[in-house]
């Protein structure tokens, strides 16, 4: 899911850069292991807001209505080094190692969450001629979190992980200087880890344990060609063959995908293109917030691959020497999508497959970017404009509602100004549509058997058919450069989120009943208290403004 | 070095002026269609009672205490013997005496509930808006406590596991509570709704534990409610609808139950209910 690609080490000498910041540190270090025949680089980074913010909740200690920042950081390891065996021969290994933690103390409530993933890759690059080339690659990766909650001596644990090992082979051939061949073959091995939870009290009297296993194949083939038919007409073609084994069921599909590009003129080019894809793992994502709880679910007996076929067309026209547009259409068509039906019960269920439903969507857009490529100020505007729908039989009775990540507007703006060789200024600025969500519109009251109290119960607009407010931001950053005999440097100051925009991460409605109970003397809420229930409509963010400043160096 | 100090001072304190991360919104929804609510327990040799209400929008404003609507037909049919409740206000007090736990109906009648578990009770309303409610619901037998066990703690306090036989025959659910300390139903209450697939006991055995915890000296009054589904699942998902407010890593949720028309449940009431003290 995560493709990191880092440069090869310099094979000459021994270099390095890095960055000093108020919130985050990196240092890369490149050099020969033998000259000319082999290099390393190694790089890292770690943030330490949550050095500051545990300063922050510390100062405020003893304060009853403070509610204490959570801690967060995150680090990340990347390591490459290659080796040539010999003229034709040339390997590469490489890593990565990241991991983001975040942490949430307040009295007895304890919630720890750490997600992160590993990867190792080992690759051969072999030369059989100047026309044949062959990388052999095999790949371990593996993605987890955990969320664990303590309170009191009652402790809570959710995880899910997947654990990929992939071996493939890759040709590429070159019979002449019109065609490019590529073929090659792939296999993975995936274990799932779904849902698993844990809950025990120190005491022991509640413990019980939850999850499940998947273990799976995965198999691909294909070959593409690049075809100049001549100087103004390019053709790709590509068929790609591929299967997935899980729960002795086998699925398999054909993926053909063909791409065109006519030159018109010496500024002016047309493109289309066409592309079937098949995808044996199904993203659910919860409907409310984006966050890495997200599950990751195997075709099984019950689910099916999803499947897309997309179309798009284009032009690209080079205005002067300076400026670039182009223009993209399309559309597409999303077969065997998944959702959770209603009143899903994800966490603590081993049948997971019996909270989905099953159906399809189609999204459809233009996308427009300018770039301006050379002189004092660059940048770009792109600016899309897309709708997303999806439609279940079983959710809305079978009325097509739009995707989650349906979003009307989506349009970011990147400038650079150069003012001389000493300063550099930036800014940039991101708009899209909020999300589409499903918030509660009001309530009723259920007075429940003798015996217990009354309770209000929320009632739902339709599925996501409310819209979040629209989210943007505007990221600024000053770049004061300088020279040293060692090397060169830059002090970089920076504001994310510069206008402190308040975006919604999510919406809640909140109601002031603890504020009765607790004049009631903690007496439950009784028939005469509901002219006193005010509601309040609320909004969570994120992240506000952060501005920084770091060092950057290298020498 | 100075310098830097003063930008980490400063960003410190823009952080902290930032950091106020909720806020007040406006919430622009469509115009609120409030939905009739009715709640019907039939307990056999009680009366018959029903509350017939609305959902509110958020917004609207509530010059009533409760959002009671009035002036509908309300029948139940049983045996082929319709019952039209008179529209009336009907008080149960609560069997501790609390006020606030009283239960209030704004239908009622004087025929009993009879004991009858093989024909169904239909319910028909139909308010004077036009708007038609319909349920059909039966009585399922009660299902006796086999025994309970005490569970202890540290520091001599303990948790009941209270073990009771379902019939494999048939998919069971049940809905069982838990009152504590004082010697009536008026105190705070834990519940669980139990579907008979959990089942991992042998002879058909359930066993329920879970809090809330008791001290010597204590009195637990225990019941286990023998649920139809359509029960069970208005009970999941009025506390799965409570709890998705607020919470980001919610699925969408909708009330489900047997009313047709509207919102609430039409439903038997059937429980075995013993008082333990503990020593």
């Amino acid at each position: 899911m995560i493709d990191v690609r880092l440069k090869d080490g310099n094979r000459k000498k021994f270099s390095g850069t890095g960055g000093l910041g108020l919130v985050a540190s990196r240092l890369t270090l490149e050099g020969p292991i033998v000259e000319d025949k082999g290099s390393f680089i190694v790089s890292g980074r770690r943030t330490y807001v949550d050095v500051i913010t545990r300063q922050v909740n510390r100062a405020n200690e003893g304060n009853e209505n403070y509610n204490p920042i959570p801690d967060y950081y995150f680090y990340d390891l990347n390591m490459k080094a290659n080796y040539d065996l010999g003229e034709n021969d040339r390997i590469f290994l490489s890593g990565y190692l990241g991991r983001d933690f975040f942490t949430f103390g307040n009295g007895d409530f304890n919630v720890n969450f750490d997600w992160g993933n590993t990867t190792t890759t080992a690759r051969w690059n072999h030369v059989f001629n100047p026309q044949l080339f062959m990388n052999t690659t095999v790949t371990y990766s593996d993605y987890d979190y955990t969320l664990s909650n303590k309170f009191g001596d009652f402790a809570f644990e959710l995880g899910s992980g997947i654990e990929d090992q992939a071996a493939k082979v890759d040709f590429s051939y070159t019979p002449n200087n019109d065609h490019f061949i590529q073929f090659g073959v792939s296999s993975t091995y995936h274990k799932f880890d779904i849902g698993r939870a844990n809950a025990d009290s120190e005491s022991g009297v509640i413990e019980f344990s939850s999850g499940q296993k998947h273990y799976a194949w995965e198999f691909g083939a294909y070959v593409a060609d690049e075809w100049e038919v001549n100087e103004k007409l390019k053709l790709d073609f590509g068929l790609r063959a591929s299967g997935f084994y899980n729960d002795e069921k086998f699925y398999y599909g054909l993926e053909p995908r063909f791409a065109s590009k006519y030159s018109v003129s010496e500024n002016v080019s047309v493109k289309a293109s066409y592309a079937r894809m098949y995808q044996y793992i199904h993203l659910v994502s919860n409907s409310g917030a984006s966050l890495p709880t997200d599950i990751w679910y195997p075709s099984d007996q019950v689910v099916a691959p999803q499947f897309s076929d997309q179309v798009a067309a284009g032009v690209s026209i080079a205005l002067g020497e300076n400026y670039l547009l182009s223009n993209e259409v399309y559309y597409k068509w999303l077969g065997n999508q998944v959702d959770f039906k209603d009143n899903a019960n994800l966490f603590l269920n081993d049948k997971l497959n019996e909270e989905f439903v099953f159906g399809k969507g189609w999204a459809y857009g233009n996308e427009i970017y300018i770039e301006k490529k050379n002189g004092k100020f660059t940048g770009w505007v792109g600016y899309t404009l897309s709708w997303s729908w999806r439609q279940f039989e079983d959710i809305l009775d079978g009325e097509a509602f739009p995707y989650r990540n349906d979003r009307r507007h989506d349009a970011s703006v990147v400038t650079m100004y150069e003012i001389n060789s000493r300063f550099t200024v930036t800014a940039s600025w991101v708009y899209s549509t909020g999300n589409a969500s499903t918030v509660p519109e009001g309530y009723f009251i259920v007075q429940k058997p003798q015996g217990e109290g009354i309770t209000i119960v929320p009632t739902y607009v339709p599925r996501n058919s409310y819209r979040v407010p629209a989210y943007h931001r505007m990221d600024i950053g000053f770049v004061w450069n300088f020279k040293h005999k060692w090397g060169k440097s830059d002090l970089t100051f920076s504001a994310y989120n510069a206008y402190n925009r308040k975006n919604p991460y999510f919406i809640y409605v909140d109601d002031n009943r603890q504020d009765i109970i607790d004049a009631n003397d903690g007496q439950p809420l009784g028939a005469d208290d509901f002219s006193e229930l005010e509601f309040t409509p609320t909004q969570v963010s994120l992240f506000p403004i952060i501005p920084s400043v770091t060092w950057n160096f290298s020498f | 070095m100075k310098k830097s100090l003063y930008i980490l001072l400063a960003s410190i304190t823009i952080l902290i002026g930032a950091c106020d991360l909720e806020k007040e919104v406006d919430l622009n929804l469509p115009e609120f269609e409030p939905k009739l609510v009715v709640e019907c327990y039939l307990e056999p040799g009680k009366p018959y009672r029903v509350i017939l209400s609305e959902s509110v929008g958020y917004f609207g404003t509530l010059d009533l205490d409760l959002p009671v609507v009035n002036n509908a037909t309300v029948m139940i049919t049983h045996n082929g013997i319709k019952d039209t409740l008179i529209n009336s206000v009907f008080v149960e007090p609560s069997p501790g005496g609390n006020p606030l736990l009283a239960k209030v109906f704004n239908y009622g009648s004087s025929t009993l509930v009879p004991e009858d578990y093989n024909s169904d009770f239909h319910l028909e309303i139909v308010d004077s808006a036009g708007r038609t409610i319909t349920a059909t619901t039966q009585l399922l037998p009660v299902v006796p406590l086999d025994s309970v066990q005490y569970l202890y703690l540290q520091d001599s306090s303990a948790s009941l596991l209270t073990i009771h036989t379902d019939n494999p025959n048939e998919t069971n659910w049940y809905y069982r509570t838990q009152h504590k300390t004082v010697v009536t139903l008026d105190s705070l209450k834990g519940g669980f709704v139990l579907d008979d697939e959990l089942i991992t006991g042998s002879n058909n055995s359930m066993a329920v534990g879970g809090p809330p915890v008791y001290d010597a000296g204590d009195t637990a009054i225990v019941t286990l409610y023998h649920i139809t589904e359509s029960y069970a699942e208005f009970l999941e998902t009025t506390a799965a609808a409570q709890q998705n407010n607020g919470n980001p890593f919610a699925t969408p949720s909708s009330i489900k139950s047997n009313i047709v028309g509207g919102l609430g449940i039409f439903t038997g009431l059937t429980y075995f209910r013993e008082t333990y003290y503990l020593d």
